[in-house]
């Protein structure tokens, strides 16, 4: 073997240990029935058993439109949030302000837990900050039920993950900004090319594999979502804000069910993959086009 | 120089780790998982101290959990599920005995029972210690849902205690006519644990899932709770009711020790039974409570008992019901001079506790609960649901819990 391929050898050893085996260990178990809870009735194979049971089960349906509706809408806004504001910064910097660039990354840097916890606070209904002070100015005469009613549920969770995530569209786009050669914006200048017209033929078609590239890593994150919902509304009131993470989780520790628990979980990774599969033929089709 | 200085450094720190190493430690090492408040935690510390002086060849250490239930539960099936014998006992809340029992993970405590007085214990906490005519865990303390009451206002307005469910009512409307400012009944509401065991004691007072429903429905809807509540844990609507926003607080007995650190406060607070129903003599409440198990996979499950004896002790358990305000296991405590001198309203405390009932014991309560949880908070926080619908969904999955229940016997 070529030392070149040896040298790969350490981060596959690791890939495959964590990354491929679990997933078809999980495969495994899914076919089988273990209760933790009543060993007596474990099963070594049962077939579809757990997928059936999965797929029955309205509970899932609602936690998958939710995740779906989750990844879709903050992944629209995210990016073009953050490409508006990667543009923004490009014209007015240049990419100089590196203070910027770092203060951009605090939100990332937090640990998820923590700003879950601070947003759960920051709008929580009776102590939040947010609500105590539209009483002080008066706005308000009634706390605002921010955790409690399903759609403002649905915008708290919503604005800590934009808060957490666009900070990090806006720097990934912003240096891949800062890549397009002078010479091209130069030309376009002359050519009278103003505003929208830059941005709609300039920027955007150079930053295409970038912006595919984040589209598709957000889209992997944000179907896991787990713990934003889990520290702030626990899937309440009334599984408004159910999730397929949740989901998981409650097979797993609840009802104690690992096989229906690890059936469940294959089914997030072959929506994962599904979605991936078809970002990545976007990617290939739209990078094909222009060269 | 510079890397003289730190060969010097790193031989040093080697040399103390290795010197720390060898320093023999005879003792056995026993770990004790429990999540509490902090008064809790320091006095467990303490009483620690005591028990490794009385057994000079023991160590106990201390597992400090989340104080939320749910994680502490997801922490011990992380464990047990693994067969790991780190932790040798456990603070079990009293609803996952059933489920730890079945699924073989706590050691069975009959052959050291013998050596403590099992005569002692409150009949309602042992028999949820127990599962298949086996005894699993010792009860350490236990509590149930109270009613507190800001008494200055009431009196100020003329009220006494409410007894029933018409009284709060009135009161909380009465007093919000004149001062709009007070929010009236908060209880937990969000969807987890705490919503099942105030669903219950709404339901032991009303009798069926329809009515009860009807009941936590009006209870918002009139405003007679906010609308907040439903996403409001024990804590959420503790700060509340201590932020002199609440008439009325449904809460567990260790609100209480806080209160009484609070100068403002302090005398400021009746305690009574719950009053979910109309009938004023039937203030049943949700019996909650924490119970000592030993791991099966324990390494010494013999000088585990030891710790689980000491800690459950008459003295031990005096001690940590004086502190934090939790209620003993103990029938000899009930009657304990110190104890009813600690708090003035512990002749209706006494009766609350021993009418409590306890939420259904089987390993399958966490199913049930987590369907009911959702039931309840889908339907309180939709205004327009149907009550006969989802009290039929919650029939439907009750029989299905106890077929469960017979298949897996």
């Amino acid at each position: 073997m070529k030392a070149k391929n040896l040298s790969l050898m350490p981060v596959l050893i690791i890939f495959i240990l964590f990354g491929i085996v679990p997933v078809f260990y999980s495969g495994f178990m899914s076919f089988q029935g273990i209760w933790l809870k009543t060993p007596w009735l474990n099963k070594s194979f049962v077939y579809f058993d757990n997928y059936r049971l999965i797929l029955t089960d309205p509970q899932c349906y609602q936690a998958l439109w939710h995740t779906l509706g989750f990844v879709l809408i903050t992944l629209g806004i995210e990016v073009s949030a953050g490409f508006c504001l990667a543009y923004a910064l490009f014209r007015a910097t240049m990419g100089k302000h590196y203070l910027i660039q770092l203060g951009l990354f605090l939100p990332l840097a937090t640990p998820a837990v923590l700003s879950a916890q601070m947003w759960r606070l920051f709008f929580h209904d009776s102590q939040g900050l947010l609500n105590r002070v539209l009483e002080h100015l008066h706005m308000i005469s009634q706390q605002i039920p921010w955790l409690s009613e399903p759609v403002l549920a649905w915008f708290t969770i919503g604005v800590a993950e934009l808060w957490k995530v666009t900070p990090f569209v806006t720097v990934v786009l912003l240096s891949s900004l800062l890549n397009i050669p002078r010479q091209t914006w130069e030309a376009a200048y002359l050519d009278g090319a103003k505003g929208w017209k830059c941005i709609r033929f300039i920027a955007i078609p150079l930053i295409r594999k970038t912006i595919l590239v984040i589209i598709l890593f957000r889209m992997l994150d944000a179907i896991r979502v787990f713990d934003l919902v889990y520290v702030m509304t626990q899937g309440g009131p009334g599984g408004a804000t159910d999730v397929l993470g949740l989901f998981v989780y409650r097979a797993l520790f609840s009802e104690m069910a690992m096989g229906k628990a690890s059936a469940a979980s294959i089914i997030m990774i072959g929506l994962a993959g599904v979605l991936a599969l078809i970002i990545f033929l976007v990617y290939r089709k739209y990078t094909k086009d222009y060269e | 120089m510079k890397i003289k200085i730190l060969a010097i450094f790193l031989i040093g720190f080697v040399l103390c780790s290795c010197a720390k190493q060898n320093e023999p430690d005879s003792r056995t090492t026993l770990t004790i998982a429990a999540g509490a408040t902090a008064i809790e935690t320091e006095l467990l510390r303490e009483q620690i101290g005591i028990f490794e002086k009385e057994n000079p060849g023991i160590q106990v250490k201390l597992l400090a959990l989340p104080p939320s239930s749910s994680q502490q539960h997801d922490v011990f099936v992380t464990y047990l599920s693994a067969k790991n014998s780190t932790i040798d006992v456990f603070n079990l809340d009293i609803i996952w005995i059933a489920e730890f029992s079945a699924a073989g993970w706590l050691a069975p405590l009959e052959p050291y029972w013998a050596s403590i007085d099992r005569q002692d214990f409150l009949k309602g906490t042992m028999d949820a210690c127990t599962y298949h005519g086996l005894l699993y865990a010792v009860p350490w303390f236990s509590s149930c849902g109270l009613l507190y009451s800001r008494i200055d206002v009431l009196n100020r307005f003329g009220f006494e205690v409410p007894k029933t469910w018409d009284e709060l009512k009135n009161i909380v409307r009465q007093i919000q006519s004149q001062e709009p400012q007070w929010a009236g009944f908060v209880w937990q509401g969000a969807q987890y644990e705490g919503l099942a065991c105030n669903f219950y004691e709404a339901y032991w007072a009303n009798g069926n899932y329809k009515s009860t429903l009807q009941r936590m429905h009006e209870s918002i809807s009139e405003n007679i709770s906010p609308r907040s509540v439903l996403s409001y844990k024990e804590e959420d609507a503790r700060r509340v009711f201590m932020d002199g926003k609440a008439l009325f607080m449904r809460n567990w007995p260790y609100v209480w020790s806080i209160i009484q650190n609070n100068p403002d406060l302090k005398d400021k607070v009746a305690l009574s039974p719950l009053c979910w129903g109309d009938n004023p003599q039937h203030g049943v409440s949700c019996l909650g409570g924490w119970n000592l198990a030993i791991s099966r996979y324990s390494k010494h499950p013999d000088l585990a008992w030891k710790l689980v004896a000491f800690l459950t002790a008459k003295n031990q358990m005096r001690e940590k019901c004086l502190r934090t305000s939790e209620f003993p296991t103990r029938k000899s405590l009930l009657e304990d001079a110190k104890i009813q001198g600690h708090n003035p309203y512990w002749d209706k405390i006494h009766e609350v506790l021993l009418n409590a009932r306890s939420r259904p014991t089987t390993p399958f309560y966490s199913d049930w609960s987590l369907k009911l949880q959702f039931e309840v908070s889908k339907s309180l926080s939709d205004p327009s649901a149907p009550y006969d619908h989802i009290a039929d969904i919650l029939k439907l999955k009750w029989k299905e819990i106890m077929d469960l229940e017979e298949k897996g016997q």
